[in-house]
């Protein structure tokens, strides 16, 4: 007779406690699952991938508890594979239309647009309803109203800014000629100033558009019967993104400053070699300008500090989150993830996910006043019902 | 109509039924209070006891989770109420599908490692170019000249100069061309042929989109006989017939998006460098092919084709004397051109 091992610990939270999201995901384990996954993804030309995302998220889940139990992520590959089948079938035919007749395909673009709110509903509402904690699973209470009032201004901006894309190719096209009457004839301060306009119209919306966003993807979440309430205000979106925005401008101010003095010493000598020197030390500030500057430092701010201040501001119940990413802390992440995954071929990918989801989740805590026991389920004739109806997800991989 | 999932409680084929006991957590589905029971299992049975629980199921009518790590394992009853168990807690007793077993192999997952960069491999040196290569090959002539892009306005405003060659000169080579061309060319594609005075580029020809071939004095002044000049043309035709800018164009953006896809939580501007690397890979091989189309055009005129190898190697060595420091070879866009004059010099 085996000996009874020690019993799972389920804790009861105290009042008022502060409980830590853990992670028990190792990198040579989920790099055995990974590649296991891609090569039978391979050798069965795709069709094993719903199976390999599935066993992917059953390992994040399961290694991911809160007050000693973890999630659960129960969702049917062949539903998996029905919806990626549609979204290829979509892609090939946008593909092949684009190219044999561009009106036509960019009428297909805007078909795809236009039900992306309706998909992006449809991802929600299967990821968590085949996800569940304790037993008890989650549901997507959001309406498909709800997802375009939502969605709206975020795909507003978005084709804002490729038609403007658009406009400037097109322009560029018809050669210099063209783009010099153009402007000849609305006179250059209104062109300009129109341009900026537009830009600083766009960018002043980002924050409004991506508040609605998290709003209505976190306000009609529910556990069970209780339901995940959002309270951070559009404020706060404009207050990160215009620190994330001065980072980003100090960061291109103090890369293309040191070469100001240069260029006024280069300025006597002989043009050829005046144009060659700039053309050196551009070549020099580009790579950190554009590149590592955004990727590595402006782009982990935003994500650390938009995680925090999406989660910090939702709720269930009496229970708050808490989120405390480090905008440093997560920019070396990707960094050095980066580096390895050149080094290797991209073979650390399966690593660089572990030490990804590891710092968010350990970084996450759950202040819960009360205990955690008393979350129902919702009247259903079958426990466990719900989600399986919502078949064919676009799977979109939302992530948290 | 929900589909009954696959209930998979197998015992090992070691198992002799004795009996095991362990600890659990019980859910019922209906608030997310944990019971604390112990199972156990008994004549094919799962026992289930707690406080005011009490549950005998088949094992046949119950769903274990395969091992993950030290993820808690899961017991889940046909109603959907489940158990968690400790990792460590669950008796060795159920078997292990293939899949699970390949996962916990470190034997498999190295076949697995050669399994996809195989096929990665083999995907981007030959699968890639070959479904670039069919669908250039289907678009319309019409809507490969749209691609064409104002590079000729640019080139013509900041580079170039009109042509100091006298019209006459000008029309003699385009009639020869247009000769050669007739003949030893599968599928005529559209073209014109202008000169340049090509400034700070020197000598030089290329082909843009829109079937525009031009090319500079300097080039014209560095050939010693007219069959050179001919076949710099053809190369430059040979990149038109075979659609090479739509080529390099789509499998350009595969493989950006391939990269940016993998590198995916670090951002899509991640993928712009290693993307970028990698297309250069892929004007070898065009400048290759063009090489082959030049070379079967002009022996159908009987002309040598080492007359291009000729013409290279002459414009190797002006671009030798005009080439400025700094330029890291392995990102250079020219192709080894000895390499290029050898493969010629034996065609």
């Amino acid at each position: 007779m085996t000996m009874p091992q020690a019993p799972l610990a389920a804790t009861e939270p105290q009042p008022g406690r502060a409980l830590r999201l853990t992670f028990t995901g190792r990198g040579g384990e989920y790099f055995r699952i990974w590649i296991v996954n891609l090569a039978l993804t391979i050798l069965t030309l795709g069709i094993y991938s719903a199976w390999a995302k599935v066993r992917r998220l059953q390992y994040f889940y399961r290694h991911t508890s809160l007050a000693g139990s973890s999630f659960e992520y129960h969702a049917n590959p062949i539903a998996i594979l029905k919806g990626r089948l549609i979204a290829v079938a979509l892609l090939v035919g946008y593909n092949f239309t684009g190219y044999l007749e561009l009106p036509l395909g960019l009428a297909l673009l805007g078909v795809l647009l236009l039900v992306l709110p309706w998909m992006i509903q449809r991802s929600l509402a299967f990821q968590l309803h085949n996800s569940s904690w304790r037993g008890l699973r989650f549901r997507f209470a959001g309406t498909l109203r709800g997802a375009y009032l939502a969605w709206m201004p975020a795909l507003v901006i978005g084709m804002a800014f490729a038609g403007t894309g658009l406009v400037f190719a097109w322009l560029g096209r018809q050669g210099p000629d063209v783009a010099m009457d153009t402007i000849d004839n609305f006179g250059p301060r209104t062109v300009g100033a129109t341009i900026l306009l537009l830009i600083a119209l766009l960018v002043l919306a980002l924050p409004f558009a991506h508040r609605q966003i998290k709003n209505y993807q976190h306000a009609s979440s529910r556990l069970g019967a209780a339901a995940f309430r959002f309270r951070a205000g559009v404020r706060s979106f404009y207050w990160v993104y215009a620190k994330g925005f001065g980072l980003l401008f100090w960061i291109v101010v103090l890369a293309i400053a040191p070469l100001i003095i240069p260029i006024q010493e280069v300025d006597s000598l002989d043009p050829e070699i005046r144009r060659a020197a700039i053309e050196q030390m551009l070549s020099l500030v580009m790579p950190i300008v554009f590149y590592a500057g955004p990727v590595f430092i402006v782009l982990p701010y935003f994500a650390a500090r938009l995680r925090n201040l999406v989660w910090n501001g939702t709720s269930i119940e009496d229970h708050t989150f808490v989120s405390s990413l480090r905008a440093f802390g997560l920019g070396w992440l990707y960094l050095t993830n980066f580096v390895l995954m050149l080094l290797t071929v991209g073979l650390f990918k399966p690593f660089a996910d572990i030490r990804l989801a590891r710092y968010r989740l350990t970084h996450t805590e759950l202040l819960a006043r009360g205990s955690l026991d008393d979350f129902v389920a919702i009247q259903e004739r079958e426990v466990g019902a719900a989600g399986t109806e919502v078949a064919g997800a676009f799977d979109f991989d939302i992530s948290f | 109509m929900r589909r009954a999932p696959r209930w998979q409680a197998r015992l090992t084929s070691t198992y002799r039924s004795e009996a095991v006991t362990f600890a659990a957590d019980y859910f019922d589905g209906h608030t997310t209070r944990a019971h604390r029971v112990t199972l156990s299992i008994d004549a094919g049975d799962l026992v289930m006891v707690g406080k005011g629980i009490a549950r005998r199921e088949s094992l046949s009518a119950l769903r274990v989770s395969e091992p993950m790590g030290v993820a808690p394992r899961l017991i889940t009853f046909r109603d959907g109420t489940h158990c968690q168990v400790a990792a460590d807690a669950l008796p060795p007793v159920f078997a292990k599908t293939l899949v699970v077993r390949m996962q916990e192999s470190w034997r498999a997952a190295a076949a697995s490692v050669v399994v996809a960069a195989l096929a990665v491999v083999a995907a981007y040196v030959w699968g890639l170019p070959a479904f670039a290569a069919w669908i250039a090959n289907r678009v319309p002539a019409s809507i490969q000249a749209e691609i064409g892009d104002g590079t000729l306005q640019f080139l013509d405003a900041r580079v170039f100069s009109p042509s100091a060659l006298p019209a006459t000169r000008q029309d003699e080579l385009r009639e020869a061309f247009r000769g050669m061309a007739r003949s030893g060319n599968d599928r005529p594609q559209p073209y014109r042929v202008l000169f340049r005075d090509g400034g700070r580029i020197g000598a030089n020809a290329l082909a843009l989109p829109d079937g525009t071939i031009l090319m500079t004095d300097q080039l014209v002044g560095l050939a010693k006989t007219d069959e050179e000049i001919l076949a710099v043309l053809a190369h430059e035709l040979g990149h038109l017939e075979r659609r090479h800018s739509l080529r390099m164009l789509i499998q350009g953006s595969i493989v950006a998006f391939a990269i940016g896809w993998y590198f995916g939580d670090l951002g899509g501007l991640v993928a712009a460098m290693p993307a970028l690397m990698l297309q250069l890979r892929y004007s070898r091989g065009l400048e290759r092919e063009a090489d082959e189309f030049a070379a079967t055009m002009m022996r159908a005129n009987g002309v040598a084709p080492s007359r291009l190898a000729d013409m290279l190697a002459k414009l190797d060595a002006a671009a030798r004397r005009d080439r400025q420091e700094g330029a890291p070879d392995y990102l250079a866009t020219h192709p080894a051109t000895e390499e290029r004059i050898r493969s010629l010099r034996e065609m």
